[in-house]
């Protein structure tokens, strides 16, 4: 059996709810694994978030709920002592407060940054997939606190070694994003990532002459470096978005409408880009 | 003497007789309890803007001439304030619907007490097309729990309001 | 592992499961349903099958609930005024000092004692009307213990002048819809009931327009309805954001979003309306039947009317900044699809309310639902808030609702009646209080009539004294109310001879008191309450349906009151028998005892004894009774009985939704032609001289906005909606985990500056960069935050929540100090919206902005007054139970 955590960031909404929860589990109380967080300061959840596109016509928020990634192989535990950071055979890694004393190095070492530094205990601390509570055969939860929390079902917990599990059956059908820093490959961390954005290019076709939208536009957007070409017909509003893009990429766009002059754009996707508010010419 | 009034027929010179005689007829389809010359001019006539005081008169004659309505004097209507008002003679067999079915706010008044054909007395205070909320009302106060009445219901069509 | 204690209780964020050791809260969760709880409700949809979870949420409000409980911020004692004097006559009480003046620790003998000597001595010289006294929403939760039951039991008993709220959160509802589709029951605002399964099953677009629903939350329901709209969004639904600030519910959610200028939307409808004239895609049969005077208010549109002005998308986009290509396609989408359109939760609120236009748009909103054929089926006015099925033969009573309260029969035996007539008005209290001298129109909450919006009043009234004490109950007016650098100046008059406050933090207005009362949190008492219910007999009923599950909580105490704090009912009860009265306002009951009888007058009985619901902690009621309602296969109650609002006009059928009027079930509206009315007879009838309310609802220049006077000096148009990282002030001062949130506050120095958002191009141009402290400030006032530079604002717009609960003036005790605890209200118009309207327009408020330092001056400014706390740390590390005896000080014997 092996305790995972599925964060979908498609689903999240930025609510602060599992930050939350988190933080009133662990503030000021030790825990059978862990001592207490101190009150300000910790962000064993931790919301990670960015704002994305580069005009106002269009601006979206990617939203990465990141606790501990609960790695197989803790990159954090290089050069501890022995046992300051142990995994559990359920697969949740803890740091143990008293042997992990002013090992300040297990912070830096962590590749996504989630583990603190408590000044007044000189331990480091992070999550623990509230293990005390998954232990605790009297608590009435059954999951963490975290996952409890969310109201949208961005976070899902379940046994990542059972095939028919819930949350193996959230991973098959989204894709799997992992943090920059994290080593990727399957089964090498217990907290999977999924959906997290990476570019978008979206734009508005409208009729210059007549000050109107065109429905139904055609934009084709390649990128020969990677071989790939995507298309989409603009919608009601007059626009097009194309999601989930390879980052600093080169692409063209063209935008063609039957009775139109197309257009042309070059642009890359450093950013998430708004190609332009297209205003096409009758032919 | 002619009143000139707009509606949705466009604008139109009519007599105060003329006014007089619709009103009445309007009048005697109203379902409500109370009524009010404001009343027959805004939903009856479909009246734009305020009704001079010439066409007030003459309404408030065709109300007293279609023979089902009384003059109680000043009373309170939420969208009007407090104006001249008549109740409806008619209106213990008030207002149905298409199945000829009571309308359940035109049975009971909310927050009024009535006696039911076992001799209790109900203060009801809420009233909808499901349900009716009430309390025993015995000696001058409520006893036991809130009450549920079925206003559909044999029993609630036989109470009758008491002061 | 030491033995858990689970207990129940409720708060605007939610329902909570409550686990406590050994005295002390352990931690806030929501309520997982058992196995014995009630199955939930299916809609059957897009060939899927839709059913709640089998929890309830809670919003991250919630879960600050034992944080906060414990905070550092808590009164935990009696306090008098150091300078405060007991002067025989109530003058000579330094009362220039309140704001500044330190706080001495009293027993509650010597507090109480206080309190009610003065009471008598201002009520025995000056009459009972020189008492006034308010209470906030919603500092506390249950229907004992709290506003409109506990609070209106004593003062109407003692007899004083009442001071009607506004309807601050409808205002452009209140004042507006009324004279164009009724509702004025529902102070403006449509019958969302049963919307949710039309809306799965019907709607292709929802218009959120100044709507926010993932921040707003339907009001107290907690994050229940977040789920709902992902299931739309996933069926197809597309999704239209219409609000100056790309808020956080477009930025995740919408296919659409547009900003125009704050309080232009006006403009928007008027254009929208003449696209679809001019296109000739309005539902005109519809209109035919249940329009009255619409060719009056089309030819206005068309630029036939007195103005000569067509109102095309062009000249709207003028207006609003909004592109007319945008403006268009929008229209056109409306009214080529099955369409949802409203304003803010639950249909009739959002921040365009709040502005000089806000009833013009509020009006012209529901004008376009009409024109598209309101009540048919997917398109009604609901904006994903409310509206999930309930069961509405289960009666429990809600917090505004007559028959839930205990100034009422049938709780109470004896109902408690104010025998003083006088009123005063929450908006202009200040004034009031320093001219001696107010008048206004209305009732402020005006669902008993539409002419209760035009009652005059006249303060003080013939007869009657001025108020000479003010008490205080819960909730800080410094960041919600209007112009509030008013607020401390009336604080400091000495025509308010005494002032109490009686609340569980000391908030702004506590530091402004003579006395102050240390209540308890509903955590600490016992009380009885539903989820997100504001009342079924009151205003805007069945607010409850904005959740997906009904949950009645028994409040259970969940730990004694910390510190000398008390619960509201024993403060009470203590000065009614020091007045002599004190049997009469009890009637022997303790708490338990009146909580046990809301339990009894209701629908509980019958399903769960008494004992079984204190055990339980709460029950859910099935939204339908009826085995034959369920789904055989899943248990899952697939038929309910509906109620489908507004329905029943569209169909012309007798009214049959819950709370209806007797005009309804003849098939009219609230108006006085009984139709939607385009041009307003109710205007016309009541006040034909309205400048603001004009019989055509139209777009108008604001007295305050881009084009006013005050625009040369102060450009920026500020708007402040309500908070996503607070409930109306009674969090963001006290949980200080909120203040890490990066999109709330940043802390500087031991204060936490508020965010306020700019555009980059406004950042540019005044040389601000993202974090930098910056100066908000007009005429009224002056207020620190900190930069955050997006682009979801446009150039013109400056966006900081309002309802800051922490007002941290800079030169303490000091009026027009400037403030740097994000009390943007500060800054906002004390005029109301028009001579006729007694409405507040905070959100039509003309701002500059400019770099500034952060206070060089360590913390909030008030930490002196809390002696449990070191001044360097203005927090504190809640302890485990094996050190909590430090928390409780010794409790006086009574």
């Amino acid at each position: 059996m092996r305790y995972g955590i599925a964060i979908n960031s498609a689903r999240c909404m930025a609510c602060y709810a599992c930050f939350m929860a988190c933080k009133d589990e662990h503030c000021g109380w030790d825990t059978t694994v862990s001592a207490a967080q101190p009150h300000m300061g910790q962000f064993w959840m931790d919301i990670r978030e960015w704002e994305r596109g580069d005009n106002e016509r269009r601006i979206k928020t990617a939203t990465v709920p990141t606790p501990c990634n609960h790695c197989t192989n803790p990159t954090c535990a290089k050069g501890a002592p022995e046992g300051a950071v142990y995994r559990r055979e359920d697969g949740i890694v803890i740091i143990d407060p008293v042997k992990a004393k002013g090992q300040k190095q297990i912070v830096e070492n962590c590749p996504i940054h989630a583990v603190y530094w408590n000044e007044e205990l000189q331990i480091p601390q992070k999550c623990t997939m509230c293990a005390h509570l998954l232990d605790d055969p009297d608590y009435p939860g059954k999951e963490p606190r975290c996952v409890e929390a969310c109201p949208n079902q961005a976070l899902v917990f379940g046994d990542l070694d059972d095939p028919d599990s819930t949350i193996n059956k959230v991973i098959a059908a989204n894709r799997v994003t992992p943090l920059p820093g994290e080593p990727g490959t399957p089964g090498s961390t217990s907290v999977i990532h999924l959906n997290i954005p990476s570019r978008f290019l979206a734009g508005t076709v409208i009729d210059k002459e007549e000050d109107d939208v065109i429905i139904g536009a055609h934009v084709k957007i390649t990128c020969e470096e990677c071989g790939t070409v995507y298309e989409m017909d603009t919608n009601w509003a007059g626009d097009y978005e194309f999601e989930d893009l390879p980052i600093g990429k080169p692409f063209t766009v063209e935008i063609t409408a039957e009775g139109y002059k197309s257009a042309v754009y070059h642009v890359t996707t450093d950013v998430d880009h708004y190609v332009d508010l297209t205003e096409l010419e009758r032919a | 003497m002619k009143v000139t009034i707009r509606t949705p027929q466009g604008v139109q010179t009519l007599t105060t007789d003329e006014i007089a005689a619709r009103s009445a007829e309007l009048a005697k389809a109203c379902p409500s309890e109370l009524l009010c010359a404001f009343r027959v001019w805004y939903e009856g006539f479909e009246g734009y803007g305020m009704p001079t005081r010439d066409v007030i008169s003459a309404i408030e004659q065709g109300i007293s001439d279609s023979g089902c309505w009384t003059n109680v004097g000043p009373r309170r209507f939420e969208k009007y304030g407090v104006v001249n008002a008549y109740t409806n003679d008619n209106y213990a067999s008030a207002a149905k619907d298409k199945d000829g079915n009571p309308m359940v706010l035109h049975q009971f008044h909310a927050g009024a007490k009535y006696q039911g054909p076992d001799g209790k007395i109900y203060w009801i205070p809420v009233v909808e097309v499901f349900d009716m909320r009430c309390f025993e009302w015995k000696d001058g106060k409520f006893v036991g729990n809130m009450v549920e009445i079925d206003p559909r219901s044999d029993y609630a069509r036989a109470m009758v309001e008491v002061k | 592992m030491a033995k858990e204690r689970i207990t129940h209780s409720v708060c605007v964020g939610g329902p909570l499961t409550i686990h406590t050791v050994d005295g002390v809260i352990r931690r806030v969760r929501p309520i997982v349903l058992t196995d014995d709880d009630a199955p939930g409700w299916v809609i059957k949809a897009h060939g899927k099958e839709y059913t709640p979870q089998r929890k309830t949420t809670l919003s991250l409000l919630g879960f600050t609930e034992k944080d906060r409980t414990y905070s550092y911020d808590r009164i935990k004692y009696p306090m008098i005024r150091e300078d405060f004097v007991e002067t025989p006559d109530g003058q000579n009480r330094n009362t220039e000092n309140r704001g500044k003046s330190g706080y001495r620790r009293a027993s509650w003998d010597e507090a109480l004692g206080l309190v009610a000597r003065e009471t008598k001595r201002i009520q025995e010289t000056y009459g009972k009307e020189a008492v006034t006294a308010i209470t906030s929403s919603h500092h506390s939760w249950g229907l004992c213990g709290y506003k409109i039951s506990l609070f209106k039991r004593f003062f109407s008993m003692l007899g004083y002048t009442r001071i009607a709220d506004n309807p601050d959160s409808w205002e452009g509802f209140h004042w507006g819809t009324p004279h164009t589709y009724g509702y004025y029951w529902r102070l403006g605002g449509p019958e969302p009931f049963d919307m949710l399964n039309d809306a799965m099953k019907n709607t292709e677009t929802m218009i959120m327009w100044s709507h926010d629903p993932d921040t707003t939350r339907g009001g107290y329901s907690a994050q229940e309805t977040t789920l709902w709209r992902w299931c739309l969004k996933e069926a197809g639904v597309q999704f239209i954001y219409i609000y100056p600030f790309n808020n956080f519910s477009s930025v995740k959610q919408a296919d659409k979003w547009i900003g125009p200028r704050m309080g232009t939307d006006a403009a928007l409808c008027e254009a929208i309306a003449y696209v679809w004239i001019t296109e000739d895609t309005y539902d005109k049969e519809y209109i035919a039947k249940h329009g009255h005077r619409f060719d009056e208010w089309r030819d206005h549109i068309l630029g036939l009317g007195p103005d000569a002005t067509p109102k095309t998308p062009k000249w709207a986009e003028e207006l609003t900044g909004v592109k007319a290509c945008d403006i268009k396609a929008i229209a056109r989408r409306w009214a080529s699809t099955k369409t949802m359109a409203g304003s803010g939760m639950r249909g009739g609120f959002g921040g365009v309310c709040r502005t000089t236009g806000g009833t013009d748009f509020a009006r012209l909103i529901v004008c376009l639902l009409a024109m598209q054929g309101m009540g048919k089926p997917g398109q009604n006015m609901w904006t994903g808030t409310c509206g999930g099925p309930m069961n509405y033969n289960f009666w429990f009573g809600g917090y505004s609702d007559p028959l839930s309260s205990i100034a009422n029969a049938p709780i109470a035996d004896h109902p408690a009646v104010n025998e003083v007539q006088q009123v005063l008005y929450r908006t202009n209290l200040p004034d009031a209080v320093l001219d001696g001298h107010y008048e206004w129109l209305g009732e402020g909450f005006c669902g008993g009539g539409l002419d209760f919006e035009f009652t005059r009043h006249v303060y003080p009234m013939p007869g009657c004294s001025e108020v000479h004490m003010f008490w205080r109950y819960g909730g800080s007016f410094m960041g919600t109310m209007l112009d509030t650098n008013k607020w401390v100046k009336m604080y400091k008059s000495p025509k308010l001879e005494f002032v109490v406050n009686q609340d569980i933090h000391l908030n702004p207005e506590g530091r402004m008191a003579d006395v102050i009362l240390p209540a308890c949190t509903n955590l600490e008492r016992v009380d009885i309450g539903e989820v997100g219910n504001s009342g079924n007999g009151g205003y805007c009923s069945h607010s409850q349906t904005g959740n997906s599950w009904q949950v009645i909580v028994y409040q259970d105490k969940a730990i004694e009151p910390l510190w000398d704090s008390r619960s509201d009912f024993w403060i009470f009860s203590q000065v009614a028998a020091r007045l002599g009265w004190g049997e009469e306002f009890t009637e022997g009951r303790d708490e338990e005892g009146w909580v046990k009888r809301f339990y009894q007058f209701s629908d509980l009985p019958k399903h769960m004894t008494w004992e079984a619901f204190k055990e339980k902690g709460y029950y859910i009621p099935p939204v339908s009774y009826k085995e034959e309602n369920k789904d055989p296969k899943t248990g899952l109650i697939e038929k309910w009985d509906e109620y489908p609002g507004f329905q029943w006009f569209a169909k012309e059928e007798p009214c049959n939704t819950p709370n209806h009027k007797i005009f309804q079930e003849e098939g009219m509206l609230g108006t006085l032609s009984g139709k939607f009315e385009f041009v307003s007879e109710s205007l016309l009838y009541w006040e034909p001289d309205d400048e603001i309310r004009t019989p055509i609802a139209q777009y108008k220049d604001s007295w305050e906005g881009h084009k006013s006077m005050s625009a040369d000096k102060f450009p920026y148009q500020m708007i402040s909606p309500h908070p996503r990282f607070d409930y109306h002030t009674h969090y963001q001062q006290h949980a200080t985990w909120l203040w890490e949130i990066p999109q709330n506050r940043k802390l500087i120095n031991g204060n936490p500056y508020l965010i306020c958002r700019i555009n980059p191009v406004t950042a540019e141009k005044k040389g601000i960069k993202e974090g930098d402290v910056v100066k908000l400030f007009n005429g009224r006032g002056a207020v620190l935050c900190v930069a955050h530079v997006t682009r979801r604002v446009m150039p013109e717009t400056i966006h900081a929540y309002t309802s800051s609960g922490i007002y941290n003036p800079v030169k303490y005790g000091e009026v027009m100090s400037v403030d740097k605890g994000g009390c943007v209200n500060l800054l906002t118009p004390g005029r109301l919206m028009g001579d006729y309207i007694p409405a507040m327009v905070p959100n039509s408020t003309n701002i500059d902005i400019e770099l500034a330092e952060a206070d060089p001056n360590p913390g909030q400014g008030f930490e002196h007054i809390l002696d449990a706390v070191d001044a360097q740390n203005t927090f504190r590390v809640t302890k485990t139970s094996a050190e909590a005896d430090w928390l409780f000080c010794e409790k006086e014997a009574m």
